[in-house]
């Protein structure tokens, strides 16, 4: 009687050992040419939405598309994958310009209720993320995002809302610094990097001249339980700034995007590091009307300096 | 003898248990792959290939398969084979594979290629299978590409298999669109019913007529 199932098992573990031989072999020969036939098939697509960029995939990533313009980078578009109602998948494109959602197209849904789930590919809905800062999905899950949530599809909304959280991950992850060395290269060559190990301190550039840039990124309590992000590069040479560039400030009123004026930024140029370590600040430093804002830029400015007298870097 | 033998089996295969005309068995991707010729020509190729290596290979190992798992190890090749066409279609024939669509993998819950394991491979030699497979496979191929032939020109008023065998019959008479004749009905699967029902109506009826029966 055991030997019967022994035998059994045995029968069919050999099989399933020739099965799996004979798929992983087929599976060899077929699998790049399918990537590849995907690849096209997105490219196709995004040749229809925007036939003016050349569109590449990037490093064999059936998932990521650049598209370019000339030789520079123009938009970044990225296709997600995730399950909605239903087990039906979601498919979307997301298609990112300067650190902002430029569009989002809805390729396939699988399953999703017709009216209901199907409200994620209505042009209103769709339009509704343009222009939204890719920040604003870094470290999220799609229930922290209540206000996009569609009700009667939170599924489905959901599985959407995870394509542009993953779309923001990614980009922030692989191609958000690129653009540094836009501010880096106006300003000396031959850059070095180094990634620091701090909450605030992101990045550290240093020059063949010896010139030092921080990259800094501050999160400040603007009223009631809702805060602020800014983000900058900090130019540093002899103890002295030599330039300073907003990279991203989470603010969209009047008020709070004074500081992103260069006049304003260029004001500091020049200035000792000591000042701002000590924070002996000018009268000028703080904004009229932007005060929180420029207050915490302000201790951004002391941080940065601080950590660059101590010579941090050097440790 | 045995070329009378394979005659015999190559004219049950494909006339007198026509598995769709007759046996009225893989219905369900007879009525929703047979949109066009094209389409029709694909699913019937695929279904040949998957029943000829599962035929092949139950035929082969069918001394050894125990019996009470006999129907088990059956889906499990013929799962494998309908695995490897897919992968192969999706590789090289992209637009027909997203045509088919799922289609292709529900090869593995066609009761013919079942049927025909249990009933023929897993009883006989491995020769014997090969013929069997390409008979009833080719009837079944047969008869997807006549449904196929029928609804395409009922709804489209052409024919379209490569890109050097198109046949449009509007041409004839307009230069562009489609004559009013021809209707995308037939392309939906209420056209798809009717036109299975007198395809069949048709078969047996010159079986019928010839004193075949």
């Amino acid at each position: 009687m055991k030997n019967k199932y022994l035998k059994y098992a045995f029968f069919l573990g050999a099989l399933a050992f020739f099965v799996s031989l004979l798929l992983t072999i087929t599976n060899l020969f077929t699998s790049n040419k399918i990537k590849n036939n995907e690849i096209n098939k997105v490219l196709d697509y995004l040749k229809e939405v925007n036939d003016s960029l050349e569109w590449k995939v990037y490093e064999n990533d059936n998932n990521v598309y650049l598209a370019y313009e000339k030789e520079d980078i123009r938009m970044y578009a990225f296709k997600t994958t995730n399950i909605g109602y239903n087990s039906g998948e979601v498919v979307s494109l997301n298609f990112i310009e300067n650190d902002l959602i430029k569009s989002i197209k809805i390729i396939s849904m699988e399953n999703q209720t017709s009216g209901i789930g199907t409200q994620i590919a209505e042009e209103e809905y769709l339009r509704s993320f343009e222009g939204d800062s890719i920040h604003k999905y870094l470290n999220k899950e799609s229930i922290d995002l209540k206000e996009d949530i569609i009700t009667g599809a939170t599924i489905t909304s959901k599985a959407f809302l995870n394509g542009i959280i993953q779309a923001s991950e990614y980009y922030y992850n692989t191609f958000y610094d690129n653009k540094d060395y836009t501010y880096l290269n106006k300003i000396s060559s031959n850059w070095k990097e180094k990634i620091v190990n701090d909450e605030i301190i992101k990045k550290i550039y240093i020059s063949e001249d010896n010139v030092f840039a921080y990259k800094g990124l501050k999160k400040y309590l603007l009223y009631g339980d809702n805060y602020a992000e800014i983000e900058i590069l900090f130019f540093i040479k002899d103890d002295k700034i030599v330039k300073i560039n907003v990279l991203y400030n989470s603010q969209t009123s009047e008020y709070g995007l004074k500081i992103n004026d260069q006049n304003y930024l260029d004001s500091f140029i020049e200035r000792s590091v000591y000042d701002y370590a000590n924070k002996n600040y000018h009268n000028s430093d703080v904004i009229s009307g932007s005060t929180i804002t420029s207050n915490a830029f302000l201790d951004l400015l002391s941080y940065l300096s601080d950590y660059y007298l101590k010579g941090n870097l050097y440790e | 003898m045995n070329k009378e033998k394979y005659l015999a089996y190559f004219k049950n295969g494909i006339v007198y248990e026509n598995p769709l005309f007759v046996s009225l068995l893989g219905l369900c991707p007879a009525l929703a792959t047979t949109t066009s010729l094209k389409n029709s020509f694909a699913m019937g190729i695929s279904f040949i290939i998957v029943l000829l290596f599962s035929n092949i290979f139950i035929s082969l190992i069918r001394k050894i398969v125990p019996n009470e798992i006999r129907i088990p190890v059956y889906i499990v090749i013929i799962a494998s084979f309908v695995s490897v066409v897919e992968m192969l279609m999706q590789a090289y024939f992209i637009s027909l594979y997203n045509s088919l669509g799922l289609f292709i993998s529900l090869i593995v819950v066609n009761c013919i290629v079942l049927g025909r394991a249990e009933a023929f491979a897993s009883k006989n030699t491995v020769l014997d299978s090969v013929v069997d497979a390409l008979s009833i496979g080719f009837g079944y191929f047969i008869s997807l590409v006549l449904i196929g032939i029928v609804r395409e020109f009922l709804s489209n008023g052409s024919i379209d298999l490569f890109k050097s065998f198109s046949i449009d019959f509007n041409r004839i008479f307009i230069k562009e669109g489609k004559l009013g004749i021809f209707s995308d009905f037939f392309s939906s699967s209420s056209g798809a019913f009717i036109v299975l029902a007198f395809v069949i109506a048709f078969f047996q009826n010159i079986i019928y007529k010839r004193g075949l029966k």
